[in-house]
């Protein structure tokens, strides 16, 4: 366990090296968040509540949806940086496991970069709209709901790295998978606004538990909510987890080195 | 002495999509895949005893690299029995690599934009090294290699020979008994490479770690290796010492003269004159038709001679001429 930990904080210093670019992406999202405002506040005219949201719930909402997906992973580029370079030989010659490897790159990554994007968007959201209610008690339970999102992300995404064993390239299947968290995954608009027949697939399809589920329980809690979302994103971790492993055994024959 | 590496009719194939030329031929792939089949490892057969340091050389493409990565459990091969410090590389992936350390030359394997240390504190955290031993371990490597004055410098800013210094002490902290090292003096200047063979020379007689080296170099080959595998084709055409490969080859000498009297040619069998000019010139001697001294004994009836040098073909020609072979 102890090597994944230190293979997440290399990669931290690493990335920190370019720290730039951490911030200019959280930058990005406040131009983004600015924008969104002010669609919503037109949206809202006159209205208190669409759909059970404030302005501030959904923008708010909106934040954290953003942090989670813009949060990204490095994982497909790496993976595919990996076949195609024949950099993958030096995954493969030490004794981790290369899943295990990703795991703890991605996840670590991820976190950080969600924590300063939106620790500086909330800085904005603040200022533009106000706080919202969050008991202090539900803060840690949210962050587990906002991790095990990050985690099944993850895996997801990695059942699309992997297909590089035999398409060399999966970029476009990660511009797809990223449309659908835009979408169905609840990142651009809660699911409730939605028609109802969408509302009901999108609620149960695994996308949804990687974004739009913890991001709803942080605009409003409720213990019951928390106990089944986590139940259910669990449910889908492991599944993904299995696919990933059982796709990276069928590959691991196949890999072929470019470049001598 | 123990086997270190037993290999045994490996095979290795690898499948290529073929376009045809042109957009048409991009739009054609689009639809149907064309794939050409290529065998990279045909038969090889070969065993490295625990402590021996040999040289696997070949053309590109003949198969060297992916026959280090199949010995390494990177690749899986077809067919063949393998057996590295006796464990199956493909099925003991990771306890193997416990053992065995690798340098892919035109593969970094530092951490690009850190310093080379923090890759070695990480390596020994991968390789469940103990801290105190680890320390040791760094420390007695770091004075060998010579690092200390670079260790705390991104990567980045290394130059191309102090960063090949560091990968091999990257791979050999957890002190594997198997060193790969594939072309790992590639782009570096003549003192780097200098460098790096006395190092490589080194951990051999001091670690008695087994090391199988390949380059394109034939100088890193005959200052570090007494055995040489040459491999074309995907397969192995010489398994053995360096100086029978020149007794078998290299049966031809060239004999450089110079004359004091003009020299009008010689024809002679089993001589050829590979250059000349008026006072001086280069002759190939096929020693199995005629012995060096009745050629010189032919040449001082006929010509006045100030110099003469004997010399025997240059390994780079006997291993271009079994590259050239079908």
């Amino acid at each position: 366990m102890k090597k994944y930990f230190e293979i997440g904080k290399i990669n931290l210093m690493n990335n920190l090296a370019y720290s730039s670019e951490f911030f200019l992406k959280s930058l990005f999202i406040l131009v983004i968040l600015f924008i969104f405002v002010n669609i919503w506040k037109a949206a809202y005219a006159g209205k208190e509540i669409i759909d059970g949201f404030t302005i501030a719930m959904i923008i708010w909402y909106m934040l954290m949806t953003e942090s989670i997906v813009t949060s990204g992973s490095t994982v497909i580029r790496e993976v595919n940086a990996d076949i195609q370079s024949g950099g993958v030989a030096y995954q493969l010659n030490k004794p981790y496991s290369y899943i295990g490897y990703y795991f703890a790159k991605s996840v670590t990554y991820k976190l950080i970069s969600l924590v300063i994007t939106f620790g500086i968007g909330a800085i904005l959201v603040y200022l533009l709209v106000g706080g919202i209610k969050v008991s202090l008690l539900s803060i840690p339970l949210i962050l587990v709901s906002v991790i095990l999102a990050l985690i099944l992300d993850f895996f997801m995404l990695l059942c699309i790295a992997l297909v590089a064993f035999w398409f060399e390239d999966t970029t476009s299947l990660r511009w797809i998978y990223d449309k659908i968290l835009f979408t169905i995954g609840g990142m651009l608009v809660p699911l409730e606004i939605f028609p109802a027949w969408l509302e009901k697939i999108s609620a149960v399809l695994p996308f949804s538990f990687a974004v739009y589920q913890p991001a709803k329980l942080f605009v409003s809690f409720s213990m019951a909510r928390f106990l089944e979302v986590t139940v259910i994103q669990i449910a889908y971790i492991l599944l993904f987890a299995i696919i990933a492993t059982l796709i990276y055994k069928k590959g691991i024959g196949r890999v072929t080195i470019n470049g001598g | 002495m123990e086997n270190a590496i037993e290999l045994k009719n490996l095979v290795k194939r690898f499948k290529t999509k073929q376009k045809e030329a042109g957009l048409a031929g991009s739009f054609k792939s689009l639809f149907k895949s064309k794939y050409k089949e290529l065998i990279a490892v045909d038969n090889v057969s070969f065993n490295l005893k625990k402590g021996e340091i040999v040289g696997f050389i070949g053309p590109n493409g003949a198969g060297k690299s992916t026959t280090i990565k199949i010995l390494a459990g990177i690749l899986f091969p077809d067919s063949g029995d393998i057996s590295v410090l006796g464990m199956n590389p493909q099925k003991d992936r990771k306890k193997l690599a416990f053992k065995i350390g690798c340098v892919f030359g035109q593969k970094p394997q530092l951490w690009y934009h850190l310093p080379a240390i923090d890759t070695f504190n990480l390596f020994s955290k991968i390789y469940e090294l103990d801290d105190e031993e680890y320390k040791k371990r760094l420390d007695s490597l770091v004075k060998m290699f010579e690092v200390e004055e670079i260790l705390n410098t991104p990567v980045r800013k290394l130059s191309l020979g102090q960063r090949m210094r560091c990968e091999i002490v990257a791979s050999m902290l957890h002190k594997p008994e198997i060193l790969f090292l594939d072309e790992p003096t590639i782009g570096l200047d003549i003192v780097a490479k200098q460098k790096i063979r006395e190092l490589i020379m080194d951990l051999n007689k001091k670690e008695k770690v087994t090391i199988l080296l390949t380059s394109h170099d034939t100088q890193d080959i005959e200052h570090l290796c007494e055995r040489i595998i040459i491999i074309n084709h995907g397969r192995v055409v010489y398994d053995g010492s360096i100086e029978k490969l020149q007794k078998d080859y290299l049966s031809n000498k060239i004999v450089s003269v110079k004359f004091s009297s003009e020299f009008k040619g010689l024809d002679m069998l089993g001589i050829r004159t590979i250059s000349s000019n008026k006072y001086s010139a280069d002759f190939e001697i096929k020693t199995e038709k005629i012995s060096i001294q009745k050629f010189i004994d032919s040449l001082i009836k006929k010509y006045d001679i100030i110099d003469i040098n004997i010399a025997g073909t240059p390994i780079e020609e006997v291993i271009t001429k079994i590259y050239g072979e079908k």
